[in-house]
């Protein structure tokens, strides 16, 4: 069955597959008629927001008649969500959400998929680049994949923000979720009678707590003979004991007294390893879209599948978001060597469903597309 | 946290915003014509000089000796800023009463402390001197209620422990005061006067203060007209407009938009005085300290390095950029829209 070469068209027509047997339970989030939802379609550009829904039978309903691109509600709990002014709307409180993304994370394996052109001079090269090597213009055209290492380096650095939340936080795992975000990354998601309310402010110090941003050694350092220790031992808990126990590989007698610039190496050190990669800007917003879990992900026809702490620990996370079966012969022009758990080669070739509805989402030059 | 501490008298007339408070003046059974009635009029008149200390941003005075008394016109209080309606001003008396209240549980034994806390509503509980901190405060509590979030209140500089912050008896107390704060306007916000009959001289007293409090706007509005630049206001970016508009509402603004909004007045050429004059309209405004910070910012003081307020860039990640200005940098959207008005003016000539 070749079902032409129309992105739009062959990816809307898998999405109405998928949507169909979708169950209302699968859509279904607490405080659902408080939720605002959002979408956007595979016509046309922009997002139509706004939306509310009573039941997540009606959502589910909703979803099979427009098939969209892609489906997000808010974190926040609104009196009125359909309501277009924020003032009107009735803000409730919000969920704590963070966003994990491995656009902001090194990985080993993006010179394997990544690539970027310079915008001003031209020039190319494989990985990631912030700033032009040739001419230093910052206007980088960026092409990203994904690939099962990015999935587990994200996991990772999921399992270090767990780990903050509940021995620093005391938040238990039940008040937690995590879900993949649909592309390169998870979305974890805090529902807590005491966290509804929090502020803005609040968020951004839970942010920085968790990032270890903001770190003073002058707040954290006494002066004794010597050189300079740890206010609290190492039995304090936070970000004392985190910094205690990576201070042991600086310090060569038993008692950690150490000069103030070796103290600084340490703490770097400790702040780069332990401190959870998350993007700030998704925490601190208490109105956010998020992606609605099991909804699909409209560049990479991933599902944004909800996963148990345990699940995560897992080892082969991908097979959890593949919404498709069955396989495709592809021909596609300047592949990326590896996508997901695939690794492609030019020209022709049988690959399974998901890699090729992945491509053929994420913008890859397609020649042929046919499903087996 | 011990049921059988009893609040006494002499506490509900310190504190007469706790719950058992408002029991207590519920048995008594007064009606507002009582509390107009001549025999209470110590009442309304204390309930003035409340709001008029709060008015001038001056210490609101002691208590009364009786401690009816004292809960009564704490309610009056609140009451008569409802019929004055002015948010602001609502912000400035709980800042002011809240500030009376911590003075009071400074002399506390701890346990009261603990106690009266707890009644405010923030999880605190004994830490038996671990690290040599007598409590620790529920980390949600902290963070909704710190003062302040750099240096030592900065989260990360504490011990957390699974839910708990540990604090000092000062610190817990000062959490106490900002829990205050909020209670007291959202006790105010809640007032319902539809309906209400309200005697005459809660209404004259109300006309009274209200026409105060304008007298002393207006004072704060005149120094804001900027020499030089009529309109100068109108030329503002809408991230630094959007902070200005809150600052002038009396919200109580994030450090960070605080910073800004001063940086970028002092690079477009205001002076100290002329910032500080913007700040006086917060609510937890200290001038002494507002101006320290002033010229710090200004390369006064300190490292003597005057601070450039953010980068669009920085603005975004700070979540206060608020709209999309095809500018790299707030001020040069103000000297691109001064600079724009100049020329428009000119072509009219
Ligand atoms: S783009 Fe820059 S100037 Fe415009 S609102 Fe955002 S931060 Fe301010
Ligand atoms: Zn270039
Ligand atoms: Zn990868």
């Amino acid at each position: 069955m070749n079902r032409g070469l129309d992105p739009t068209a062959i990816g809307k027509s898998f999405f109405r597959d998928y949507y169909r047997k979708l169950n209302p339970e699968d859509v279904d989030v607490s405080s659902f008629p408080m939720r605002e939802f959002a979408f956007s379609y595979f016509e046309g550009a922009g997002m139509q927001r706004h939306e509310a829904f009573r039941t997540p039978a009606d959502l589910s309903e909703h979803l099979r008649h427009t098939v969209p691109r892609h489906v997000y509600y808010s974190s926040a709990y609104y009196t009125n969500p359909s309501a277009k002014d924020m003032d009107a709307k009735g803000w409730q409180g919000a969920d704590l959400v963070f966003d994990i993304d491995v656009d902001h994370v090194k990985t080993p394996c993006k010179e394997l998929h990544d690539s970027w052109t310079c915008k001003k001079c031209g020039a190319t090269g494989q990985g990631t680049c912030e700033k032009c090597p040739k001419c230093s213009s910052e206007s980088i055209e960026k092409e990203v994949w994904v690939c099962e290492t990015c999935i587990n380096v994200a996991r990772d650095e999921v399992l270090k923000l767990i780990e903050f939340l509940e021995n620093d936080f005391g938040i238990s795992k039940d008040e937690m979720s995590v879900t993949f975000s649909g592309h390169r990354g998870f979305h974890v998601h805090v529902e807590s009678e005491a966290i509804r309310s929090l502020g803005q402010d609040g968020r951004r110090e839970i942010v920085d707590y968790v990032k270890g941003l903001g770190l003073d050694y002058k707040q954290i350092l006494v002066r004794v003979p010597g050189g300079f220790k740890l206010r609290f031992d190492s039995s304090a808990s936070g970000w004392y004991g985190r910094i205690a126990r990576w201070a042991t590989l600086y310090s060569s007698g038993n008692e950690l007294v150490m000069d103030l610039k070796t103290w600084q190496i340490a703490i770097e050190k400790c702040v780069s390893s332990e401190g959870a990669a998350i993007d700030e800007k998704v925490t601190v917003d208490i109105h956010r879209l998020i992606r609605l879990k099991n909804s699909l992900h409209g560049k990479t026809g991933l599902k944004a599948a909800a996963f148990s702490i345990e699940e995560l620990e897992s080892q082969h996370l991908l097979n959890r978001v593949k919404a498709f079966k069955g396989e495709a012969l592809v021909e596609v022009k300047r592949v990326p060597q590896v996508v997901l758990d695939i690794n492609l080669k030019e020209g022709r070739q049988r690959i399974p469903l998901y890699a090729a509805l992945y491509l053929l989402l994420n913008g890859a030059e397609i020649v042929s597309f046919q499903v087996l | 946290m011990r049921s059988e501490l009893i609040l006494t008298d002499e506490d509900l007339r310190k504190y007469p915003f706790l719950p058992s408070a408002v029991e207590r003046v519920k048995e008594l059974g007064l009606t507002l014509a009582d509390v107009a009635s001549s025999a209470l009029k110590s009442v309304i008149e204390r309930a003035g000089r409340y709001i008029e200390a709060s008015i001038r941003n001056s210490e609101i005075p002691p208590p009364a000796e009786d401690c009816d008394e004292e809960i009564v016109s704490f309610m009056v209080s609140l009451l008569i800023l409802k019929l004055i309606g002015d948010r602001l001003l609502v912000r400035r008396f709980a800042a002011t009463f809240a500030r009376r209240s911590r003075f009071f549980l400074g002399g506390e034994e701890q346990d009261k402390v603990l106690y009266l806390l707890s009644s405010l509503g923030i999880k605190v509980r004994r830490a038996g001197n671990a690290f040599g901190y007598p409590l620790s405060v529920n980390v949600f509590d902290y963070l909704s209620n710190m003062p302040e979030r750099r240096g030592s209140w900065k989260l990360v500089h504490r011990i957390v422990e699974r839910g708990w912050v540990y604090v000092g008896k000062a610190e817990a107390i000062r959490l106490g005061e900002e829990r205050l704060r909020t209670l007291i306007e959202r006790r105010v916000e809640e007032i319902k006067v539809d309906g209400l009959q309200i005697p005459d001289p809660l209404y004259s007293l109300a006309e009274k203060l209200s026409s105060e409090w304008g007298t002393y706007l207006r004072k704060i509005k005149e120094n804001w007209a900027i020499a030089g630049v009529d309109d100068w206001e109108s030329a503002l970016p809408p991230c630094v407009k959007t902070i200005m508009d809150s600052v002038k509402a009396g919200k109580n603004v994030p450090h960070s938009a605080r910073f800004m909004l001063a940086s970028f007045m002092l690079s477009v050429g205001l002076s100290v005085e002329e910032v500080l004059e913007v700040f006086r309209a917060t609510p937890d405004f200290k001038e002494q300290i507002a101006r320290y910070q002033i010229e710090h910012i200004a390369g006064l003081r300190g490292s003597r390095k005057k601070y450039s307020p953010y980068k669009c860039d920085n603005m975004k990640t700070l979540g206060l950029c608020v709209a999309e200005c095809n500018v790299k940098h707030p001020l040069q959207y103000y000297w691109k829209s001064l600079r724009h008005r100049t020329t428009t003016k000119r072509d009219k000539v």
